[in-house]
């Protein structure tokens, strides 16, 4: 008897190890411009969660499509998020955020004007920070 | 030996480099500096050749000017339609820890309703970002941005002790959206001074910083401590009023909203300066109540 519930005990944790280590991919499916003043990439998709960086207008990210080793696509579970690639950094980003052509930048349309202000670094990450937390909807077309 | 060869290459490499960074002139600019075309008029008569050196010439003063026109143009200050919402966001980043706005909160849905509100009354392309704030000092407020563009300030604390649903909050965020197109805050923030500013150019002369200070405290002043005139709530009131007459439900939640404020500040001392800011929901509700006519 000792023995069947140990072989079924090994049965459950190999059978648990094994989904655990799926192999997932990525890959990179194009290219995305940021275009907000400032923006966090998180560590997770969630606005709380920790800013990895911190990235201006117009930044180039690259967004990663995220498939299992059977070929499905695994899509993150919020899916107002992208999962994107940063210099060394991979993290989430709010998808609003994001626009496939280089977008007309405030900073650098008026360069001179922007740099009087003198914003510091803090304030480029509470920037970031007013953009993670904005409630956000644009009403649709007449 | 080998230390003064490293050394002279350095400086030599440093010299091309510098030289290169500095000269960052076009081929036909370059071409122009070198040949004097005035010398050898003559012969370039009698090869031809005087309308291509013309067109030439043309092409250089035109690269010039255009270079001129770029650097003065990086001297722009923002027109009246792109300005706003850049200012906004500066003074809600310079505020954060007076308007607590970087706060967890969970998620109520409000952006949603309040689209779809503003769908139902006939306002597309608007794009709507609500901020909500952590502190009874800002109950709503819509303050100016961008065309299309609306920023509102909604308070957590607030819409708990009222306890409203999200058609009431989208109610109390319409009536600031009338009040934010009307214009009462742009016209109240701006000097004379700062409306010379927007899409003017500052080349060759210093930003006036101090106009824009001014500007920030004026915010400061209408949000916290001045508010709307009487005759700006009046007009705001009728018009949400004449808005929503056509959809009885939500006049009648408009009206309930009223009463509710209205009980509120009159027995809870944190927004006793409510009637400050919005002059004043019992007013409001006497200008909504149709008028009795005595037979």
């Amino acid at each position: 008897m000792k023995k069947y519930i140990l072989f079924f005990i090994s049965t459950i944790l190999i059978i648990g190890t094994l989904s655990e280590a799926k192999v997932i991919k990525k890959s990179v499916v194009r290219i995305a411009f940021m275009k907000d003043m400032f923006a966090h990439v998180h560590q997770n998709p969630s606005k709380y969660s920790t800013a990895v960086t911190t990235i201006s207008c117009g930044h180039p990210v690259k967004i990663y499509k995220v498939t299992e080793h059977d070929g499905r696509s695994a899509e993150t579970f919020n899916k107002s998020y992208k999962f994107i690639k940063v210099g060394p950094y991979d993290g989430y980003i709010m998808m609003h955020l994001l626009s496939e052509k280089r977008p007309k930048c405030f900073q650098d349309k008026y360069p001179r004007f922007f740099d009087q202000f003198e914003m510091d670094i803090s304030e480029m990450y509470n920037w970031g920070r007013l953009n993670d937390l904005y409630l956000q909807k644009r009403t649709r077309v007449r | 030996m080998k230390r003064i060869y490293i050394f002279i290459i350095a400086v030599l490499f440093s010299l091309i480099t510098y030289a290169e960074q500095k000269d960052k002139k076009t081929i036909e600019e370059k071409e122009n500096e070198l040949l004097d075309f005035n010398s050898i008029k003559k012969v370039l008569k009698s090869d031809q050749l005087t309308k291509q050196v013309t067109s030439k010439q043309k092409k250089i003063t035109k690269l010039k000017k255009r270079r001129v026109l770029n650097r003065k143009l990086k001297f722009d200050i923002p027109n009246e339609k792109s300005i706003w919402s850049f200012l906004s966001e500066v003074w809600l980043i310079q505020n954060a820890s007076i308007v607590k706005w970087d706060f967890k909160k969970p998620d109520y849905g409000i952006e949603t309703t309040f689209k779809t509100f503003l769908e139902d009354n006939g306002y597309y392309e608007k794009t709507i970002k609500i901020l909500l704030v952590n502190t009874p000092n800002i109950t709503h407020m819509a303050i100016p941005a961008n065309k299309g563009e609306y920023i509102f300030l909604l308070s957590v604390p607030f819409i708990r002790t009222l306890d409203l649903s999200k058609l009431e909050i989208s109610i109390l965020l319409f009536e600031d959206f009338i009040r934010v197109k009307k214009g009462y805050f742009k016209n109240y923030v701006t000097t004379t001074k700062m409306k010379e500013l927007f899409g003017s150019n500052f080349q060759g002369k210093k930003l006036n910083l101090k106009e824009f200070k001014t500007l920030f405290k004026r915010y400061d002043d209408l949000i916290y401590a001045k508010g709307f005139t009487f005759q700006q709530q009046f007009e705001v009131t009728k018009a949400v009023s004449s808005i929503l007459k056509g959809n009885l439900k939500l006049w009648n939640l408009y009206f309930g909203v009223l009463k509710k404020i209205d009980d509120l500040i009159k027995t809870n001392i944190l927004y006793d300066n409510y009637v400050k800011i919005y002059p004043s929901p019992e007013l409001q509700i006497n200008w909504l109540k149709p008028k009795r006519t005595v037979l």
